[in-house]
């Protein structure tokens, strides 16, 4: 299944990525055990709740085409009535449940102005789909949540803590897989951090780098096996100590971070090479503008490129100009060697291009006029492809041809 | 003397031409090998599925529009300055050069925007994810249209420039016979006017109006049959350059002498009267058009085989000719007589036998209802990797091995990278094409990213899907290795020092049979021109008639953008 | 003009192939009967098949039976499915029927071919495509969207699922029947 380019730039370019980050909401973000993972527009949950009526467009851009729905992922209260609204474009669409559920509206149609509705009385997350260009993406979920952004919506809540994007005082300079974000985990119980991640010149790095999470979340650092010997230790005073470096795949090393603060900690023996992290223990941070490293940036209108596409593009580029490369450096191998002059002499001249020769015609060994010649052997050929011919022809119509149902009529 | 220092204004356009055309060739080829891994599965790295589509468009545009064109219009320079031992009339020949370069790079840029995002330029998202036959309604942005109907009608230019100057010199000769390699340019040409009748209207009337929102809806149907009136034709402007060099150069290469001068004329005049009228062949399976117009088609188009086996007897005589003044005997062991190891006489030899494998294929698809056996399958990339892929790529990378030394002054560079380099292409598109076939007959489609489906699986005919699969791929990677074979010796070569003595000469003997043995009427160019035109109507006229009877643009489809 | 012998036994041997080639083909067609695809099928308009309000069978595609022994299917191509034919909703004929397709688009040139037979057609907006066959060994049999349709072209495909006649009927009833038990079950319920 393709990943559209959108989401690849959006995963935290640079870096080994963790799965999709979306902007947080006032609630924690719920767990869609990775059903947004292809939906290219999918940009975190839009919290609705305290509205009657929610509108979703159906035919939104997306999805390399208008084949999404907007948003794709929204939160209303039970009792809301949700209206799914068709703009016109992406062809036929249609809304229906994943697996059992309540959506259905019918067979695909793409006329602008169409609509569906349904009432969602119950508790619950509902994904749903559109049948004909699932594949593609076209994906959604309403959950349906009590309480509610009655208190204001987006830039209401207080943060508390640390702030979202921390001062780290040059702790990152030497990181080569920080790309400048925290990344925003106050939404889960238990956070994991890879040890041995891709970083650093080779396999020294944590990932992510620096990370948020609210206070009681147990944070696990599991090993790689890559890149030698590893630990987590805390810079200076702190509560992480993992012990000696280990290398063995698969080795976890957990804290539980009850105070908020920020907890700075290295690996020992690479820390001269930049093989450091950050925990940010603060209150969870509010909607808009969120996150963490999960916006991709513009919209259509510049140029994107995602990693495999660099690679693509490098080459096309290398492909291009190899063989004058490499001409070149065999032109310089050669410079020495001045071209054979054909026939006597060593005539100089004071300008216009070097003379060239062609070849000496050659005669033939035996000259054979028009009236000495019959092709046998050509006869002898062209008899040949055509008993090849004949036989391949009657193979192909009557045994392989003939011998399958066919249209009659 | 070299034909660089005899012609060097004429030798700097054939330059450019080539260069244009070999860059294209090197993308076009990298676009292939990332296809061929793509599509078999055996790595997808590179590429989305959905990105697949605008690298084959990119594949198809660039080999069998840009590399084509422009090699051909280089080649067809050359000739006509060889054979009619002038310049080409220089303003009319750069015109068409810059024109059809403009118009490529207008739609090459159109094609990438669909791998860097699709920026919206002048309203339209910049992609052209439309593959090679651009079918309405799907809709690429309208650059992409505007390029291809730029690289036509800079075609169409530099036929001028041959006509022109043909016509120059018949007024200093008067009376004598055409030149046989002018003559062969001339039928060319006019056989391409005439077909590309059909693809310009297409693109010019509707496509472009379309794209740009001047018209709300076109019939699908009548732009495909506009297509295809050209589509067909297209290849023939393919194949007869290679023929120009099969029956002209290559009996030289061997030693010999073309077998008959007269036979040459007629093949390219049937070539001349029957290209055109025989599109619907590639239609059998649409709806809309009546079996009738299917079955002239089909008529036609097997009597379109006569002058490519005909075209076999008189090469393959040709070159006996010249292994048998090197004195060989015997009813076959003369193949062991002859150059292989200088490759541009290798590479039209493999090219040649390719061909023939290739012509098979090409009389199955002919075969009218035996089509669907294999329509749209995977069969026919393999049929026409080895027509257009081999007859005329394999041709036009051999006899560059032979041209671009005497139109550069400079000797050929790398000489066993370029003998091996012909056989290389030869058992990699063997390779490939195979399985192709084999696996176009258990009915594997073409033109897909990713072959496999949910709700069934495909079974091999001869050999399992995967081995198939995995021949395609190692096929594909030969084939890479091989255009890259060639690119590397052309670099090293334009960029050698010029001087000494080349290998090669440009004398061309004569024929065994001469032009002055052939009937005067077949230099009538005007009468064949206007029999193909009559041939046109009555194949074309009633059925596009009745497409349009209801309606210009009806049943329309608005534009669907991919 | 002078020909050489040879060359002339050639040029007749070529012919007689040519010729061998179109007896075939005709033979083909008039003594085994095969089919082509033409212009019988109509046409259409696809902004109506999109929309589905064709005021045809196309705006609930599915099988009809016509006959005694003679079926017609509806199918409707889109991008990227087949209506019916695609994921979960196979097309379901039975053994030895006459089973004609009638199938068209809902947006751009699609194609329909059954694997492993020669039912071969282009889909084309505005026409509609009308093929007959006749299955005789049951099977279930692939369908794929052969003409290059979008970006996820290659997600385009089916099947067709050929039922011995005997419990094609059945399958029907059966159908039937446990959609009655559903609607009876949810009267009790309420």
């Amino acid at each position: 299944m393709a990943l559209s380019r959108r989401q690849f730039v959006g995963a935290a370019a640079g870096t080994a990525a963790l799965a999709a980050t979306g902007t947080a909401t006032a609630q924690e973000e719920p767990d869609y055990g990775g059903w947004f993972d292809d939906v290219s527009n999918y940009d975190g949950t839009v919290d609705k709740r305290g509205q009657d009526t929610v509108t979703i467009t159906v035919g939104a851009q997306g999805n390399n085409g208008a084949f999404a729905f907007d948003p794709p992922a929204v939160m209303v209260s039970p009792g809301t009535e949700v209206v799914w609204e068709w703009n016109g474009e992406g062809g036929g669409h249609n809304v229906v449940s994943d697996g059992d559920g309540p959506l259905d509206s019918g067979s695909p149609v793409s006329e602008a102005g169409t609509t569906y509705s349904h009432t969602f009385e119950s508790e619950g997350m509902f994904k749903y789909v559109c049948v004909p260009h699932e594949t593609l993406g076209m994906k959604g979920a309403v959950v349906v949540r009590p309480g509610g952004s009655g208190d204001g919506g987006s830039g209401g809540q207080q943060q508390q803590g640390p702030p979202e994007n921390p001062d780290y005082g040059g702790w990152f300079d030497d990181v080569s897989n920080y790309n400048g974000t925290t990344v925003d985990r106050t939404d889960a119980d238990s956070v994991e951090i890879s040890v041995g991640a891709q970083g650093n010149n080779g396999a020294f790095a944590f990932d992510p780098p620096a990370v948020r999470v609210t206070p009681g979340t147990e944070v696990t650092w599991t090993w790689t096996g890559e890149g030698g010997g590893h630990n987590v230790v805390s810079d200076g005073d702190g509560p992480l100590e993992s012990g000696d470096p280990v290398s063995e795949s698969g080795t976890t090393y957990s804290h539980t971070f009850e105070e908020m603060g920020v907890y700075k900690y290295v690996c020992t023996p690479h820390e001269s090479l930049g093989m450091k992290g950050a925990v940010v223990v603060g209150g969870p941070l509010d909607g808009s503008g969120g996150g963490s490293g999960g916006e991709s940036g513009q919209e259509g209108g510049g140029i994107e490129l995602s990693g495999p596409q660099w690679l693509l593009s490098g080459s096309v580029l290398l492909a291009f100009f190899s063989p004058l490369l490499f001409a070149v450096a065999m032109r310089r191998r050669q410079n020495g060697r001045p071209p054979q002059m054909g026939g006597g002499g060593e005539l100089q001249r004071a300008t216009g291009p070097e003379p060239v020769e062609e070849a000496a015609e050659t005669e033939p060994a035996v000259e054979l006029g028009h009236d000495e010649y019959d092709p046998k052997g050509t006869a002898a050929l062209v008899a040949f492809y055509f008993v090849l011919i004949g036989l391949l022809w009657v193979f192909m119509y009557f045994v392989e041809f003939l011998g399958r149902v066919s249209i009659i009529g | 003397m070299v034909f660089v220092d005899s012609y060097p204004k004429t030798s700097k356009l054939v330059r450019s031409e080539f260069i244009v055309a070999f860059a294209a060739l090197g993308i076009g080829a990298l676009f292939g090998i990332i296809q061929s891994l793509h599509r078999t599965g055996v790595f997808r790295g590179f590429i989305s599925s959905a990105d697949y589509y605008t690298i084959l468009t990119g594949h198809g545009v660039l080999l069998a529009l840009v590399f084509t064109t422009f090699f051909i219009a280089g080649l067809f320079t050359w000739a006509v300055a060889n054979s009619l031992e002038r310049e080409l009339p220089h303003r009319i020949a750069w015109s068409a050069f810059w024109i059809m370069l403009t118009g490529t790079v207008l739609a090459a840029v159109s094609i990438i925007g669909g791998l860097v995002g699709a920026p919206s330029i002048l309203g339209h998202d910049l992609k052209a994810d439309v593959l090679f036959t651009f079918y309405a309604p799907m809709k690429a942005h309208p650059a992409f249209y505007i390029g291809a109907a730029l690289i036509i009608v800079g075609s169409w230019v530099a036929g001028l420039a041959y006509f022109k100057a043909l016509w120059e010199w018949r007024s200093e000769n008067p009376g004598e016979r055409i030149p046989l390699q002018t003559f062969m340019v001339v039928t060319t040409m006019l056989m391409w006017y005439v077909s590309t009748i059909g693809v310009a209207v297409e693109v010019v009337a509707f496509l472009i109006p379309w794209s740009l929102g001047l018209i709300q809806n076109i019939d699908p149907l009548l732009t495909r049959t506009l297509f295809w009136y050209f589509g067909h034709p297209v290849v023939y402007f393919w194949l007869m350059p290679a023929y120009l060099v099969w029956y002209t150069v290559l009996p030289k290469l061997a030693g010999g002498r073309l077998f008959s001068d007269p036979l040459a004329r007629v093949v390219f005049v049937a070539f001349l009267l029957l290209s055109t009228p025989v599109g619907f062949h590639h239609q059998y399976t649409d709806p809309g058009i009546p079996s009738g117009y299917k079955f002239i088609a089909m008529t036609n188009t097997m009597f379109l085989l006569l002058p490519s086996l005909l075209t076999a007897f008189t090469v393959v005589a040709s070159v006996e000719h010249g292994a048998r003044q090197r004195g060989a005997k015997g009813y076959l062991s003369w193949l062991r007589n002859l150059p292989w190891g200088k490759p541009a006489f290798a590479g039209c030899m493999l090219a040649g036998l390719m061909f023939a494998a290739g012509g098979f294929s090409g009389m199955i698809n002919a075969g009218m209802n035996i089509n669907y056996l294999i329509h749209n399958t995977i069969w026919v990339p393999g049929h026409f990797h080895l027509t257009v892929g081999t007859a005329f790529a394999l041709t036009a990378m051999a006899i560059s091995y032979w041209l671009v030394p005497q139109i550069t002054g400079k000797k050929l560079q790398l000489r066993g990278l370029a003998s091996l380099q012909p056989y290389v292409w030869f058992v990699g598109m063997a390779v490939m094409s195979n399985a192709m076939h084999r696996a176009g007959l258990a009915g594997i489609p073409r033109r897909t990213a990713e072959p496999t489906y949910d709700e069934f699986a495909f079974e091999g005919v001869a050999g399992t899907v995967g081995e198939m699969r995995l021949q395609i791929a190692i096929g594909g990677f030969l084939l890479f290795v091989g255009a890259a074979m060639f690119l590397i010796v052309m670099a090293d070569t334009l960029l050698a020092r010029r001087g000494g003595t080349l290998s090669v000469n440009g004398h061309i003997p004569e024929p065994l049979s001469g032009a002055n043995h052939s009937p005067r009427i077949l230099d009538n160019y005007k009468l064949w021109t206007a029999i193909a035109l009559l041939l046109i109507v009555i194949a074309y006229g009633p059925p596009l008639a009745s497409m349009v009877a209801d309606g210009l643009f009806a049943p329309g489809s608005p534009p669907i953008p991919v | 003009m002078q020909v050489h012998r040879f060359e002339k036994v050639w040029l007749g041997a070529a012919l007689l192939l040519i010729v061998g080639f179109i007896a075939t083909i005709a033979y083909g067609s008039v003594g085994v009967g095969v089919g082509m695809v033409d212009d019988s099928g109509g046409q259409i308009s696809a902004e109506a098949v999109q929309n589905g309000n064709t005021g045809t069978q196309f705006d609930d595609p599915g099988v009809v039976q016509t006959g005694e022994d003679k079926y017609t299917v509806y199918v409707v191509a889109r991008q990227f499915q087949f209506v019916p034919g695609s994921g979960d909703n196979p097309v379901q004929v039975p053994a030895g029927a006459n089973v004609t397709f009638r199938v068209t688009s809902a947006d751009v040139v699609h194609g329909f071919s059954v694997v492993e037979t020669n039912i071969n057609t282009m889909v084309i907006p505005g026409q509609v495509s009308e093929v007959s066959a006749r299955f005789n060994e049951p099977g279930t049999y692939g369908l794929i969207c052969h003409e290059y349709c979008g970006a996820a072209h290659h997600t385009m495909g089916g099947s067709v699922e050929v039922v011995p006649p005997e419990e094609y009927d059945m399958q029907q009833e059966n159908i039937d029947q446990s959609a009655d038990d559903a609607q009876a079950q949810e009267e009790a319920d309420q």
